[in-house]
């Protein structure tokens, strides 16, 4: 059988060019940013397989939880009003200890003020769980503070001894050894075991479901960074699917995309415009829409402007510069949550001692407080952005200015002193992008400008429009077979940071070796998919932290502003008529041609840790 | 500078610093940084590599992966040593046992000089630890069981078996009258299978020790005997024997002697044990005034039950308020006919059920036992122990229905006689309350099933999944029922066949109601109106505190926040504000809830009728109102005791 010349040639290049855009928006984010073997000492690689070990069995009981639960026996745990597993609760505990071995091992060789912390952690956890049930305690268990204050003297001197040496890869097995006996001994010795057995409760399942319950919170900002995941994706590979179409863009069949492209989004916008709904997109809505529409491509401007650099060529390192704040803006997050409770508890506190004297005092709402704080966190977002600006920094500028816009948008109903329910429909806003590519498109067009590579990044726009408008599907494709929302994603948005976002744990410092850094990173990760587990496993409609709503809070912050920036840095490429790739790979049509920057081996110019960094 | 290598890989070399090895061209590639010469030679950096012989190299190569896999295997077990350690274990004559939560109809005949008596019971197994089963028992009679298990601190390894039976239509549907008609049995299972209390309408006897059914490791031949105390100045002394009875079961027999007051004369025991079964035939006979006399009891078929009255739950309007007081109720029991004893058990907060004939039905903690009492003047009377088997998750009661869901993923119907009437097995647990909608219930699993249950008989009139876990509580306008789940979607089902008659998207929707035509939910920002005959969005309104509270009143929506209550016309526009309400309900036209130590009842026009003082509440102390006729039942985490506003 004989092959068409021709479709050989078109397959060919088909293949070549879904090559290069997956090498590109996924191996070599993958492979610049997961954790290397380097700078580890001899046998590290066996605590990092223990790591991951425990994140994959994490996972996986996160993703079956369905069948677990519908097979396995289930307790409750009453005052969570949680109902899971009881046999998962093993496995949960065990990752739960190797979670305190992979932080209490890497502050060994860290910053005195981390080493503190993951001591103290170490610490209150054997504390915990060896004093557990000792107010009963007769006989032998008489003995058994002597267990937990023995394990916590042994702990301190491998502290003591250990801090100023190098790492070695029997430390975490001896720090493991040291929790693992801790936490098995309380029960052991406290007769724990046996009073829940009579009293009728099941005591350690309680300790450990209650233990991730009060942990949740330190997950909140490893889940709002995994919701930025999937928009990360799509941008990565809808760039560089612009980028290496750009680059054959001497054909009319650009033309020809742009229509079918337009074609397709302006369907969608028309089934969107007939589901309008005109209360929950009423004014307010708009008004607010339209003002950080208007808001994103003001702050955007003015930070390219200030920056004094073509934004266009950033587009390929978007994801990137997002996947880099989403942990810090999660913290940022998480933690304004934290003062805001706090402030809450202390004003309810004076209250309470001044009731007496002051009558009714009003309190401010959690809804007001968070509101209020996220207004300033953008503002302060935003001022970093053109900071980063100043610096020269388009990329970075552009993400963390229009981060900061969404979240002032997001606390719109503050400014209104919460009298108007002013909303920020991402939906709307995505229309808006829309109609600017368009209006630059015809526009483009009638000043007889509208260059086959314009025809391309239009489309590219205009795809990346598409996408955005059916994020909910490409973002929980599994929660409907799971019966569970939210999950798939954010199990998904972990690991990829895990692999796209570890490039910090491959440096070493003098004041925290590689070694540590790997190991917070697999902690966090760990910590990240220990609560999606439990939030999966107990599915309690009151849960302390629910992973999906942080995860879509994540993706509506992090991922509306990428998806911004990389609007606007196609658009204005559009505008100069330049590429919006800054290192093209060798095109399907030109073998072995290189690109303006020359030729990339590693495919990883710019970025640091690549070859560059030699 | 040399490059950090992983394991024992061989260390590669270049005449210029590398920071990452791994990013270099491959070795012999055309980009190979090697020079082709080898390093400086007694380089300060550079490791010596002694020659080592293979079986070194691989025990270097391996120490550290079998050491860290050899701790985590141990840390694990150690793990599993800690979650049995100085648990009892039950004796191997507890394959003789059924299940916990297990039930079975028994025939119970007696005979008397007076002549024969037939009654049927509902029997309910409970397997439960030894302080556990004391729970739900008086305090008085809850220390003679203590007393006879022999425990002494809450680490008693004793394991208790309960059988309580509870007699077929002795009083119809209302146990009040008859507080004490159910018996139960504890036996002491982890050292044989030893008869320890029987309390019953009959009375109470105490076994200490207790007298010995089984040994513990029972074999056909076996023989043995037990002595001790059998009440106030009584003893016993049994001596019994064991044979094969076909498959699986044994035939015990025996003589059953007291001594000193009341009935001595020798009992003829005969039991057939069978494996997880039980005592499937128990005989007791004895000869009084030269005539047998005794009792048999044996399994008998699944017997016809009396049919639960459940009537379409009706709202009527609370009669006056303002006149309206509190009483704080203390929870008693009636074991074995003696006088009421203090009662203190820890009743779960998650739910709490008021019957049509104002019985409260509660699931307790500790105990694993629902419990059904009636508010008296002076206390709260136990009436019925049930025992569903795993942990109560939600109760709910429909007229002289009581429904329970467990953690065994069932959902149980009893009676308010205390009878089990059927048991429906559910795809995974219930948490969130059932829903009465006309006079079936509906009932929404974490799975995402919602299922329209017949409360009389178990039937399952229909079952639609929604494809994600519920995020609140289902509400009812009568026609439909609406379910918020949380992928964000509302969905309103048909309440005659369970059809979708429309979905709409609504994320994070944490309550909801009815209000004359509307839906109203509220996801901690904004309370919104939808039309409830197509789900249209008809407005909204943005709140800048947690709602805790949300009840339709006919044209008013009423809003509970931490620091106002807000009354909604039907616009979605604000018409009144009073003080916050923390936790309410509503009859439909007026709403009654707390507001600090006090229950508010306000009604649709925003007039506050009643201000009731209630018991101030402790800090950690969670409350919750149920409505309970011309008034509300105000249950609390605390202890059993409830305050009754009426």
């Amino acid at each position: 059988m004989t092959r068409d010349p021709a479709a050989g040639r078109v397959v060919d290049r088909t293949r070549r060019f879904v090559g290069v855009v997956v090498r590109r928006a996924v191996v070599d984010p993958v492979r610049d940013g997961r954790p290397r073997a380097h700078d580890w000492p001899p046998g590290w690689r066996s605590v990092v397989a223990v790591a991951l070990g425990c994140c994959v069995l994490s996972a996986l009981l996160a993703i079956t939880s369905p069948l677990l639960r519908a097979t396995l026996p289930l307790f409750t745990i009453e005052a969570q009003e949680a109902v899971l597993p009881r046999a998962t609760v093993w496995p949960l505990l065990l990752s739960i200890i190797v979670l305190l071995a992979l932080v209490q091992t890497a502050a060994l060789h860290a910053p005195w003020w981390l080493r503190t912390l993951g001591t103290l952690i170490s610490v209150g956890t054997l504390l915990l769980w060896g004093f557990f049930g000792l107010v009963q305690a007769d006989g032998l268990a008489r003995l058994s503070p002597v267990v937990p204050l023995g394990l916590i003297i042994v702990l301190l001197v491998l502290v003591v001894l250990r801090a100023p040496r190098r790492p070695a890869w029997w430390e975490f097995p001896a720090v493991l050894a040291v929790l693992g006996i801790g936490v098995a001994a309380g029960p052991l010795t406290s007769g724990l075991v046996a009073t829940g057995q009579a009293l009728g409760y099941d005591a350690v399942p309680l300790l450990v479901a209650t233990s991730i319950q009060d942990s949740a919170l330190l997950a909140v900002p490893v889940m709002i960074a995994a919701g930025l995941s999937v928009a990360e994706l799509t941008v990565g590979l809808t760039v560089q699917a612009g980028t290496q179409a750009a680059r054959v863009s001497g054909r009319r069949w650009a033309y020809l995309v742009l229509g079918a492209v337009a074609a397709v989004r302006l369907t969608q916008a028309v089934v969107q415009l007939l589901g309008w709904d005109p209360v929950a997109d009423g004014p307010a809505t708009v008004i607010t829409t339209l003002a950080v529409a208007g808001l994103l491509a003001g702050v955007g401007l003015t930070v390219i402007r200030i920056a004094g650099r073509p934004a266009a060529g950033t587009a390929e390192q978007l994801p990137e510069q997002a996947n880099r704040i989403g942990l810090p803006v999660g913290v940022a997050l998480a933690g304004l949550g934290v003062v805001a409770s706090v402030v809450i508890i202390v004003r309810a506190l004076g209250v309470l001692v001044l009731s007496g004297v002051t009558g009714s005092v009003d309190l401010p709402g959690l809804t007001a407080l968070s509101s209020g704080s996220r207004l300033v966190l953008g503002v302060v977002l935003v001022l970093l952005g053109f900071r980063r600006a100043r610096r020269r920094d388009v990329r970075q500028g552009l993400v963390l200015g229009l981060t900061g816009v969404v979240l002032v948008g997001l606390s719109s109903r503050f400014l209104t002193g919460f009298r108007w329910p002013t909303t920020l429909d991402p939906d709307l806003l995505n229309l808006v992008g829309t109609l600017a590519v368009l209006v630059i498109g015809v526009s483009a067009w009638l000043r007889h400008r509208l260059t086959p590579r314009c025809a391309v990044q239009l489309a590219t726009a205009l795809v990346l429009s598409a996408l955005f408008s059916a994020r909910d599907v490409l973002a929980d494709p599994l929660g409907a077979a799971l019966g569970v929302s939210g999950v798939a994603l954010v199990v998904f948005g972990v690991f990829w940071d895990l692999l796209t976002g570890s490039e910090w744990a491959n440096r070493s410092s003098r004041r925290l070796p590689a070694a540590s850094r790997v190991l917070l990173a697999l902690a966090k990760t760990l910590l990240g998919l220990l609560v999606v587990g439990y939030a999966a496993l107990a599915r309690s409609a009151v849960n302390v932290a629910d992973p999906d709503v942080y995860a879509e809070l994540g993706d509506l912050v992090l991922g509306t502003a990428l998806v911004a920036a990389a609007f606007l840095v196609i658009l204005r490429a559009v505008e100069e008529d330049v590429p919006t790739g800054a290192a093209p790979e060798p095109g399907p049509d030109r073998p072995g041609s290189a690109g303006p920057g020359g030729p990339d081996p590693a495919g990883a110019a710019g970025r640091p840790g690549g070859v560059g960094a030699v | 500078m040399t490059a950090g290598s992983g394991d024992d890989q061989p260390t590669p070399w270049a005449p210029f610093p590398v920071q990452d090895w791994s990013r270099m061209p491959a070795a012999g590639s055309e980009l190979d940084p090697s020079p082709g010469w080898g390093p400086p030679t007694g380089s300060p950096t550079r490791p010596s590599h002694r020659p080592e012989n293979r079986r070194t190299a691989l025990r270097h190569r391996l120490l550290p992966p079998v050491t860290v896999a050899l701790v985590l295997v141990l840390v694990a077990a150690g793990l599993g040593v800690a979650a049995r350690a100085g648990a009892g274990g039950e004796a191997p004559s507890s394959d003789y046992l059924p299940a916990d939560g297990a039930a079975w109809t028994s025939v119970v005949e007696s005979t008397t000089p007076a002549g024969t008596d037939r009654t049927v019971a509902v029997v309910e197994s409970a397997r439960l630890g030894g302080v556990e089963a004391t729970q739900t028992l008086g305090n008085q009679v809850g220390v003679q069981l203590l007393t006879a298990l022999g425990i002494r601190d809450t680490r008693s390894p004793a394991r208790v078996w309960r059988v309580t039976s509870t007699p077929v239509g002795l009083a119809g549907t209302d146990p009040t009258t008859r507080p004490d008609a159910q018996r139960s049995r504890f036996y002491r299972v982890d050292r044989g299978v030893e008869l320890v209390l029987d309390s019953g309408p009959d009375g109470l006897t105490t076994f200490d020790p207790g007298l010995r059914e089984l040994p513990a490791e029972p074999e056909p031949g076996d023989r043995w005997t037990s002595r001790g105390s059998a009440g106030a100045g009584r003893t016993y002394t049994a001596s019994m024997s064991a044979a094969a009875a076909g498959t699986g079961c044994l035939q015990v027999t025996g003589t059953l002697t007291f001594a000193g007051s009341g009935d001595t004369a020798p009992h003829r025991l005969t039991r057939t044990w069978c494996r997880r079964e039980g005592a499937v035939q128990l005989a007791d006979r004895s000869s009084a005034a030269g005539q047998d006399v005794g009792s048999t009891e044996r399994f008998a078929p699944r017997t016809a039950l009396p049919q639960i009255p459940v009537t379409a739950t009706g709202t009527d309007p609370w009669g006056d308020p303002a006149r309206w007081r509190a009483r704080t109720l203390p929870l008693r029991s009636v074991e074995g006919g003696a006088d009421p004893g203090s009662l203190g058990v820890a009743v779960t907060q998650q739910s709490a059920a008021v019957t049509a004939t104002g019985l409260l039905a509660r699931p307790v903690v500790q105990g694993r036992d629902v419990i059904i009492t009636t508010p008296r003047t002076e206390d709260l009377l136990l009436v019925r122990r049930l025992h569903p088997g795993g942990l109560p998750t939600m109760i709910t009661a429909l007229g002289s229905a009581v429904v329970v869901a467990t953690t065994g993923r069932e959902l149980v119907g009893y009676g308010t006689d205390g009878l089990r009437r059927w048991t429906l097995a559910v795809p995974d647990a219930i948490t969130l309350p059932g829903l009465a909608v006309g006079g079936d219930l509906a009932v929404t699993t974490a799975a995402g099933t919602v299922i329209m249950v017949d409360p009389r008989t178990g039937r399952v009139r229909w079952r639609h999944d929604v494809g994600a876990d519920p995020s609140a509580p289902p509400v009812t306008d009568g026609a439909q029922l609406l379910v918020a789940d949380r992928s964000g979607t509302l969905t309103a089902l048909a309440v005659a066949d369970g059809t979708v008659r429309w979905t709409a998207q609504e994320p994070g929707v944490s309550r909801m109601t009815t209000a004359d035509g509307l839906l109203v939910t509220d996801d901690a920002s904004t309370l919104e109106g939808r039309s409830l005959a197509d789900g249209r969005l008809r407005w909204r309104w943005p709140h800048a505190d947690l709602v805790r509270s949300l009840v339709g009143l006919g044209g008013t929506v009423v809003a509970g926040t931490d620091r106002t209550t807000t009354g909604l016309g039907l616009d979605g526009t604000p018409r009144w504000t009073a003080p916050p309400l923390s936790t309410a309900v509503g009859d439909g036209t007026a709403v009654a809830g707390l507001s600090g130590d006090a229950l508010l009842v306000i009604t649709g026009d925003g007039r506050t009728v009643a201000r009731v003082p209630v018991a101030p509440a402790r800090a950690d102390e969670t409350r919750t109102l149920v409505r309970a006729g011309d008034g509300v039942i105000m249950t609390s985490s605390v202890f059993g005791a409830v305050q009754v506003i009426t």
